[in-house]
């Protein structure tokens, strides 16, 4: 049938409508823009717009003209600006203070990286606020074990109108956090490499306690590079400093006699004393690219860098008894990803997970491949999802077990031998599991998860985005038809709560087609 | 004449009969005549394209194949309307112009009449000139409605669209723009320079053309038994045609809740944003007139006044199509509901409400809008439409409700609407019924709605969409 879709379509081709009838292939080929990056703007977690960062020409043998589009949660338009920049810069991430959007670029040229921080305020102009260069290619790729959603961004604005910016600077073997004014002026910085020398490490924003910031490091003493997946000796700390001059206070070790600890989440507590840690935990001396967790943890981490209040939860023991009869064994409850941990308003935590499995080729053909190059005997298969309830006490009161096409993905050559959770840590770096986010409204009283699914209908097996909602206990279901297939891809992103960004590109048309959908709960 | 004129006053006596404060029967257009167009369309474009000589054939070949398909396509999916009163009123003014002036050929000619609700008429090139049922609810008498027609015969007689399509080839195969391709810097930059050049001439030669056409237009019309001076009335009338002819605000409150309160106002409210502290003006680019359907009215009138001598604008003209006005105004809402432009027919569903309150054929309309609304939404084939640049602002807040309406407040909705304005002994509130049941998922309810339809109106104006509803094809 005939869609009754309006959306808005980012000019890939240029219609001049000089008669009823125009022929395209020069005027397109022409008029046509590439798109560079794109992505959801962020404020406080909540999806507020989306920006577009697209290519329109090349000027002169380094530079290029770009265009940068911002879009409401409407798709009504806030921002259309060109701006010129060297051909290989991105649009790395953008997020909304309250008064003003920031973009953060980098961009790179044979000598050196350059880190821009723009703003687009009440005045609506576009202004340079921030420059920082680093010798030789930063690598802005995030370390393979911080795959949390709320430590990926390098660009935390503050209450008081600056912005902390995360900066990575590779050749310098060196970390750098920077506090911006409102004004745009940089207040401090901090170097690791003037404190401490640790390799590919990589900083999430964790809270502040009373002038104190604490920030998550992640990092691994190998000589690998950020972006590759043989990482050896992984590990996180929370590194404390004063907020007032950047001074680097102390380093608190996550591990204790027992465990070390995978952080995932962070939150403020009530009063603001304390910073509440979620995540996994492991036994002591197993490995976070290697070993299963042992399950979920909580606990409270004060002023002084002190970790108390811990609970656990032996996930691989206790999700057991609310698994479906005929999946009841140990093996599958070890074999859960946890992509997501969060709070809710009622004090309940909530955890996603998704489980995984490595088997041997089966002869089908690979629904997701991780490279073009030759690959292994060896499958990887996403299973099925889990919502895993769990009380004030910390005991698990209810897993919801979400039945779902087992998505195969084609494991490289030379990786056939690595464990599983190894390729599971792997692969969520690279996006390729079926969960896609969680959304979750501003005053935590409900969710909504988003996924991808197969579903076989007469036969033929169709791709959907589906969600779960969850709300005063009860779970609804939604799904969209993504209409994938070898002319169409999709990429989907979180909006305003209880809508997604769903992006579609033709390669037979060239054409984008962005639009808001709601989702039906 | 006189067996015509006498006919044709029966006509417009039983078509006033189909409209009325009751209910309204939709037009069921004459499929025979879409096959002798079809074959006639496709025998001009391939004798168009024997003749074709030239470098620039395989440009030329794809303009009028597309040309082609564009009628096509839309006679295909019955997007044309035959043997009703106005293709009849179009055909008798046609037959006037063509008699009065013998250098206007009627060979290849074709009037075809869209379902389409815009004012407005086109000239294709190729003898086929379509207008659009929208021209109805706006145009007062014959006379307008001749000018109309002769000024798309003047743009026939004169060529201009093939004029366009040769200008516009030979802007396509401009070396400068090929050498363009070549280029690696600024290449863009450059294209656009040629173009807004070039889309400032064709500006320039559009506006020629239509002062060409309106002159050309107006002889043709002096020739024949109208009103000359209704020419620039049809004009002014154009350049008004954007206001819908509503209620300046419609009252939603009034339409939805006879008796109990069921439509909630914050469906009508502008969604919040926190980036809307930026929200861009709109119209920064393009001036006012220029975003109008028919730009450039007044400077036209201002032509043919000076050209030909006509004084003012004309408010004491005959309005004798009120009836065909009246028929146009329920037409449209059928016709964007079979060109599934729901929203449209829904918002000129209430906009037509205010008028007739107790017509059944539009309550029915509307709880069938509605319908379809939530067969998209459920299904996700409806997303959300930015609504800051429409600007009739009754469209955008009907725009804003249906962005704003969950799915099971649009059921509710729905079925508070009928049960307050139901009435089981009447064919229209029979499938609302049905519908409802439908919207709520009562297969039971629904097929027993669905067989007690059938037994009482096996040829009643819904047998088609409650088949394919029943069926779960997917007629939406």
């Amino acid at each position: 049938m005939k869609k009754n879709i309006k959306s808005f379509t980012l000019i890939l081709l240029v219609l001049f409508g000089f008669t009823a009838f125009s022929q395209k292939s020069t005027v397109e080929k022409l008029l046509s823009v590439s798109i560079q990056s794109q992505g959801p703007i962020k404020q406080n977690n909540q999806a507020v717009g989306y920006y577009l960062f697209y290519n329109l020409e090349r000027i002169d043998k380094q530079n290029s003209r770009f265009g940068l589009k911002v879009l409401d949660n409407q798709l009504e338009e806030i921002l259309d600006e060109k701006m010129t920049f060297s051909e290989w810069t991105q649009l790395i991430e953008s997020s909304f203070d309250g008064n003003s959007i920031l973009f953060k670029f980098i961009e790179p040229n044979s000598k050196n990286t350059s880190f821009k921080l723009y703003a687009f305020g009440k005045g609506k102009k576009l202004k340079l606020i921030n420059e920082s260069n680093a010798k030789g290619y930063a690598d802005v790729r995030m370390n393979l074990f911080n795959w949390s959603d709320g430590f990926k961004n390098t660009i935390v604005p503050q209450n008081d109108g600056g912005v902390l910016d995360f900066v990575s600077r590779n050749s310098e073997k060196d970390f750098e956090l920077r506090k911006i004014n409102a004004e745009g002026e940089q207040k401090w910085e901090f170097k690791s490499s003037q404190q401490y020398k640790y390799e590919n490490e990589r900083f999430g924003y964790l809270g502040i306690i009373e002038n104190q910031l604490f920030c998550l490091s992640t990092y691994s003493h190998d000589n690998y590079t950020i972006g590759s997946v043989l990482h050896n000796n992984a590990n996180q700390e929370v590194k404390i400093f004063d907020y007032e001059n950047g001074k680097y206070l102390k380093t608190i070790t996550l591990k204790d006699e027992l465990y070390r600890y995978q952080v995932l989440t962070a939150e403020a507590n009530e009063d603001k004393s304390k910073i509440v840690l979620s995540g996994l935990y492991y036994a002591k001396n197993d490995a976070f690219e290697n070993d299963y967790p042992t399950g979920i943890f909580n606990a409270d981490i004060d002023k002084e860098g002190v970790l108390s209040s811990k609970k656990y939860i032996n996930t691989q023991e206790n999700i057991n008894g609310f698994l479906p009869e005929e999946i009841k064994n140990t093996a599958f409850a070890k074999r859960i990803f946890f992509h997501n941990i969060f709070q809710m308003q009622d004090g309940k935590y909530i955890a996603i997970g998704e489980s995984y499995k490595k088997s041997l080729n089966g002869g089908k053909t690979a629904l997701r491949i991780l490279t073009n190059s030759q690959i292994s005997t060896m499958d990887f298969f996403t299973e099925d999802l889990f919502i895993v309830e769990i009380g004030k006490d910390f005991k698990i009161s209810n897993v919801k077990f979400i039945d779902k096409f087992k998505t195969k993905i084609a494991v490289p050559a030379g990786m056939g031998s690595y464990r599983d959770a190894q390729l599971g840590t792997i692969f969520k770096y690279y996006n390729l599991f079926d969960y896609k986010f969680t959304q979750l409204n501003e005053d935590k009283s409900k969710f909504i998860v988003v996924y991808h699914d197969i579903v076989k209908e007469n036969g033929e097996e169709s791709s959907y985005l589906k969600a779960i909602s969850y709300e005063k206990g009860k779970f609804n279901f939604d799904k969209i038809d993504t209409k994938l297939d070898k002319k169409n891809s999709f990429m989907v992103s979180p909006a305003q709560y209880g809508n997604i960004f769903l992006n579609t590109y033709n390669t037979d048309e060239k054409r984008m087609n962005l639009r808001v959908e709601r989702l039906n709960f | 004449m006189k067996k015509v004129v006498l006919l044709i006053y029966l006509k417009l006596s039983f078509g006033f009969a189909q409209v009325s404060n009751n209910s309204y029967l939709p037009i069921q257009s004459k499929s025979e005549e879409k096959t002798s167009v079809s074959t006639a369309i496709y025998r001009q474009t391939e004798k168009d394209l024997t003749t074709l000589v030239g470098k620039n054939r395989s440009d030329y070949k794809e303009i009028y194949k597309e040309r082609a398909d564009y009628v096509l396509k839309d006679l295909h999916e019955n997007r044309f309307i035959f043997g009703s009163l106005f293709n009849i009123k179009l055909q008798y003014i046609v037959d006037e112009i063509l008699l009065k002036n013998k250098n206007i050929s009627s060979n290849n000619l074709r009037i075809l009449l869209s379902r389409s609700s815009l004012p407005n008429a086109v000239c294709l090139g190729e003898g086929t000139i379509i207008v659009n049922l929208g021209l109805f609810r706006h145009i007062e008498n014959d006379s307008q409605l001749a000018f109309i027609l002769c000024h798309e015969l003047a743009h026939l007689k004169l060529n201009h669209v093939n004029n366009s399509i040769d200008e516009q080839i030979k802007m396509n195969n401009d070396e400068e723009l090929k050498n363009l391709s070549k280029q690696k810097y600024n290449v863009r930059s450059k294209a656009f320079a040629i173009f807004k050049e070039s889309l400032y001439n064709w500006g320039k030669h559009s506006r020629n053309h239509e002062k060409e056409a309106d002159s050309l237009g107006f002889v043709l019309l002096k020739n024949t038994i109208y009103d000359v001076s209704e020419s620039v009335k049809s004009l002014d009338i154009l350049d008004k045609s954007d206001d819908d002819n509503y209620a300046k605000e419609f009252d939603f409150d009034k339409i939805f809740n006879s008796q109990t309160k069921i439509f909630n106002n914050n469906w009508l409210n502008e969604p919040t944003s926190s980036l809307s502290i930026f929200t861009k003006e709109s119209e920064k680019i393009l001036d006012e007139d220029s975003l109008k359907t028919h730009p450039d009215c007044k400077n036209r009138i201002e032509f043919l006044k000076g050209r030909f001598g006509i004084s003012e604008v004309n408010n004491k003209g005959v309005k004798n199509l009120e009836t065909l006005k009246a028929i146009a105004d329920f037409e449209v809402i059928e016709s964007d509901y079979l060109e599934e432009k729901y929203i449209r027919s829904l918002y000129r569903t209430i906009g037509l409400l205010h008028k007739y309150p107790q017509n059944t054929f539009l309550k029915t309309a509307l709880i069938r809008n509605l319908s379809a609304i939530h067969y998209l939404q459920k299904n996700h084939l409806l997303s959300k439409i930015p609504t800051n640049n429409i600007r009739d602002n009754n469209l955008k807040r009907t725009y804003r409700f249906i962005n704003n309406i969950s799915l099971s407040e649009l059921v509710n909705l729905s079925s508070g609407y009928f049960e307050s304005i139901q009435n089981s002994t009447n064919e229209d509130s029979l499938y609302a019924h049905f519908l409802i049941n439908s919207m709520k998922e009562n297969e039971i309810q629904k097929q027993e709605l669905y067989t007690n339809y059938l037994n009482k109106y096996p040829s009643g104006k819904y047998i088609n969409d409650l088949k394919q509803q029943s069926t779960n094809e997917k007629k939406h």
